[in-house]
């Protein structure tokens, strides 16, 4: 049995108010979540006046960017002076664990908050306040533990939807009174001690509930489905280039992804670009070339450098102009190695990505 | 300059000749842009056929080579000082293996033809990439570590040390002798185990040569042949750095652990005891200054000697433990020669000249042997009785004052985290693994590390000493004083620009080659002790290690004409 306590209030009130009051007696420095800036954008922020956490929407729909990519950045050069309560999606708690794993940042002095999430629609519908207007439709669906219609396809097809390594997890998915009683479930003893003198009911009982379980066979099926549209299996090169054969070359799902987390990409490099012979011998070879060249070879790169650690936040199809399922293939390729290393990225810091590790055992799945 | 590429495919006598098309590989390939001369000749490893090429290379003016021939574990080396010799610097060179890879494999000739011409068309296209790498030349250094100062450890050291040489001589125990200092006699001839061991203990204390560090372990050894850093750390702190040239492993055995096997009644059953503890009773500095005594203070009227204990677990033969096993019944019978002695053995194991003889000689001295298998002791009628399924399989019993398990012997205590540490193998059986059963058994898999004594396997004193003089033996012959080393040219670098400082490098490094500078946020590659063996190029996620001799651009354009 997990301890929780329950606030009689609506959740995202209660999250606020708990989170405004510890940065009042002190108990937190800063609080990174997302905030309603006043020309109604929604972004991610650091806090530290406990006036402005009534600007924080720290359930909103809307990713924009992974908080993983973000919180990395904040602690590259050392780790913040904590406690900072953080509260973020599970898939970004993850991107953040497999970027500190590769010394790209630091867990330490944070307070993680997360949810049950119920997944974030597209970017594209952040756009002319869409996502306002679909609000009630969202937390209906989430009531009732059902997939959240219209929400990002790999949000739909995600199966981690409960968090690893959260100090405190909201229950959302699946509760009913989610708009009258804030539910937390409290996993550590830095997050019991948050939420001292907050008031509300300790109680015991389970978050992985019968109904959280439907939920998640739902999600799988919707990630068969996912899969079963993107036909990956059986593509072959020809089908791989066809699908990006639409990329303009923006590099833009390389700057959305987390786990990109190169200063210089080398597909950027000297390296990759074409000597004039080889233009010439390509051209004697095929007798006409795309420009510029490599287009898939970057996608594969892509996929070889972060399938290990792709967490499936699904930035990349977001963000892409020509709406590439990028995320789609990423997930499921990405799936199909990590399984192979029984490795379920970002779920536990202390294990080492399979690159970097070493057995005797020598890997012979990939040769049959 | 302009490139000029010169081919030439050795027929390799008829090795290649008979399996590969020449005539078509050249064909196919002395039409490509900077190919200058594409040839055949009968054996290029020849002197003529060196000669032949030195001369080409230099009439043409090769600003590349490649060489067609056999693998390039053979001849590589060889292709490459022609080029030296022809003052073409030698990383401007490709061998491509078309014998190995092609004709001795592939029956059909267009196949082998095709898959050679293919070969050949790689190393021309990744050829063109290469990047002309400088050698350089460090001294070596001709100091040893030994680590262990038991028999082996102390013969090394004394046939090592001298005045070019220095050895450090480093053991955990707080004195020297390892384990034949707790014995009172050797086998066979029964002579003084001191009477051997003092003298050799007295020459390494007085040898200026030898500094002697006990209470000392290993923590750290990096780099290689010639050249390798070693950590030592003495009991309670005091940490030390040495450099040494190769190292001698000789941290010998320790006695099986009986207790884990119930059936011998060891702990539970009185006066039942090991032979390590039965020599250490025996000797005249043990507990009862020699005296043979039971644990009610009277002497042992029969005592057992129980053969083979542990011999199944471990699954391998001990070798000495019939030796000693008369040993120790001859040590009874000169102390108490009424006492009834009996061996209980399932095998005799007597190999070598002197032993027929000394197992004759003690039997002749009244002693029992009863083959038994199924051994198991239990407390018995005034005494521990033996039980035991004789030669017919009759189930037996036999009442003894006193029983003596010969033991099994196992690798010394930590040598799976010296294996680690040194990183070298260790055999199924816990024992560092030599490289060669037969053609290298004193080496191991590292160069410049070797391995005598019972930490090898188990053995008795004189072939310890025979290992001790042949790991000493391989060092004097090839550390020599004032030799120069050429460590690898072909290792990693890392980009500044392009690192993340993510030490995936770090972590994939064979040879702790890569270090981290915190100030810039990097990693970077020791150049002397990198190996270049790839791993860090292979792992870095940005690009920013890269191989000298593997570049990015080099595999890519090799790969390109493999499997176009």
């Amino acid at each position: 049995m997990a301890k929780f306590l329950e606030l009689d209030k609506g959740t995202e009130a209660g999250i606020r108010e708990l989170l405004g009051q510890s940065l009042r007696n002190g108990q937190v420095k800063a609080v990174f979540a997302l905030r309603r800036t006043t020309n109604g954008a929604v972004n991610y922020s650091l806090i530290t006046d406990p006036q402005m956490m009534e600007e924080a929407v720290p359930l909103f729909p809307s990713m924009p960017s992974n908080a993983g990519q973000l919180l990395s950045r904040l602690t590259l050069k050392g780790p913040v002076e904590g406690p900072v309560a953080v509260v973020v999606r599970p898939c970004e708690l993850r991107a953040l664990v497999e970027l500190v794993k590769r010394e790209q940042g630091s867990l330490e002095g944070f307070l993680f908050i997360s949810f049950t999430c119920p997944g974030v629609y597209p970017l594209k519908a952040s756009a002319n306040g869409e996502i306002e207007g679909k609000q009630t439709q969202y937390w209906e669906a989430v009531k009732s533990g059902k997939v959240v219609p219209e929400i990002r396809p790999t949000c739909r097809a995600c199966e981690h939807f409960i968090p690893y390594n959260a100090d405190i997890t909201i229950s959302l998915v699946g509760n009913k009174d989610v708009d009258k009683r804030c539910i937390l479930f409290l996993n550590t003893a830095k997050g019991a001690e948050l939420v001292k003198g907050v008031g509300g009911k300790l109680s015991e009982g389970e978050l992985e509930t019968a109904e959280l379980h439907a939920h998640r066979e739902e999600r799988l099926a919707e990630k068969k489905s996912l899969y079963d549209q993107g036909q990956l299996s059986g593509l072959g090169m020809d089908g791989l280039i066809e699908i990006f054969s639409r990329c303009i070359g923006c590099r833009g799902c390389r700057s959305a992804c987390p786990i990109c987390y190169c200063n210089l990409c080398t597909f950027d490099s000297f390296d990759y670009e074409y000597e004039p012979s080889t233009y010439e011998e390509e051209l004697k070879k095929r007798g006409g070339v795309r420009i510029p060249p490599n287009t898939i070879f970057y996608h594969l790169g892509r996929l070889t450098h972060v399938g290990i650690s792709c967490v499936g936040c699904g930035s990349c199809t977001d963000v892409c102009p020509v709406d590439i399922p990028l995320s789609a293939i990423f997930l499921q390729v990405g799936e199909a190695v990590q399984k192979i290393f029984d490795y379920i990225p970002g779920k536990d810091v202390e294990e080492d990505v399979p690159l970097a590790t070493f057995e005797e055992v020598e890997l012979t799945e990939i040769e049959e | 300059m302009e490139e000029k590429i010169g081919v030439y495919v050795c027929e390799c006598g008829p090795n290649i000749a008979e399996k590969v098309d020449i005539e078509r590989v050249l064909a196919a390939v002395s039409s490509i842009e900077g190919v200058a001369v594409a040839e055949r000749y009968k054996l290029l490893c020849s002197e003529e056929g060196k000669k032949f090429l030195k001369e080409n290379i230099e009439k043409h003016g090769l600003t590349h080579l490649v060489v067609a021939a056999c693998s390039p574990k053979q001849h590589e080396l060889t292709f490459m000082n022609v080029c030296e010799e022809a003052g073409l610097n030698p990383y401007l060179f490709q061998l491509a293996n078309i014998r190995e890879q092609c004709a001795w494999i592939i029956e059909d000739k267009d196949e082998a033809t095709e898959k050679a011409i293919r070969y050949v068309r790689a190393a021309i296209s990744r050829v063109r990439y290469h990047i002309p790498l400088e050698k350089k030349e460090i001294e070596a250094n001709p100091d040893v570590l030994v680590i262990g100062a038991g028999v082996a450890g102390i013969e090394a050291s004394l046939l090592l040390a001298s005045r070019a040489r220095k050895v450090y001589l480093v053991e955990r125990e707080s004195s020297i002798g390892g384990k034949v200092k707790g014995f009172a006699q050797l086998f066979p001839r029964m002579e003084s185990a001191s009477a051997l061991l003092e003298p050799k203990i007295k020459q390494v204390v007085e040898n200026k040569n030898i500094e002697l560090m006990t209470e000392s372990e290993v923590e750290q050894l990096l780099g290689f042949f010639g050249n390798f850093v070693v950590t030592v750390r003495k009991k309670g702190g005091e940490e030390r750095e040495l450099n040494v040239g190769a190292v001698v492993v000789a941290t010998g055995l320790q006695e099986f652990d009986v207790s884990g096997l119930p059936q011998y009644g060891y702990g539970k059953v009185d006066n039942v005891y090991t032979a390590g503890e039965f020599e250490r009773m025996n000797s005249p500095d043990g507990p009862t200054q020699g005296k043979v005594l039971l644990k009610d203070g009277r002497a042992p009227r029969s005592v057992a000697i129980i053969h083979c204990v542990g011999r199944q677990e471990k699954g391998y033969c001990s070798r000495v433990c019939c030796l000693y096993s008369l040993k120790l019944a001859q040590y009874l019978k000169s102390k108490i020669p009424e006492v009834q002695v009996c061996q209980f053995y399932s095998d005799l194991c007597l190999p070598g000249k002197p032993y027929q003889r000394f197992y004759e000689e003690t039997k002749g001295k009244g002693v029992d042997f009863i083959r038994a298998e199924k051994v198991e002791i239990s407390e018995g009628e005034g005494g521990v009785a033996v039980n035991y399924s004789s030669e017919s399989g009759r189930l037996e019993v036999r009442n003894f004052d006193m029983v003596i398990l010969a033991t099994a012997m196992e690798p010394a205590h930590g040598s799976a985290k010296l294996a680690e540490i040194l990183n070298i193998g260790r055999g199924v059986e816990g024992f560092f693994i030599e490289e060669h059963e037969k053609l290298g058994p004193v080496s191991t898999s590292l160069e410049g590390i070797y391995i005598a004594g019972c930490a090898q396997g188990p053995k008795g004193i004189s072939e310890s000493i025979v290992q001790a003089e042949a790991a000493a033996g391989k060092i004097l012959a090839s550390l020599v004083p004032g030799r120069k080393l050429e460590p690898e040219v072909k290792v990693s670098e890392i980009s500044e620009a392009f690192c993340i400082g993510c030490k995936t490098c770090i972590s994939v490094c064979a040879y702790n080659a890569i270090t981290f500078d915190e100030l810039r946020r990097i990693s970077v590659v020791n150049e002397v002790l990198c190996r270049g063996c790839g791993n860090c190029a292979a792992a870095c996620p940005s690009g920013a290690a890269r191989h000298r001799h593997f570049t990015f651009r080099q595999i890519y354009h090799e790969l390109m004409e493999t499997l176009r």
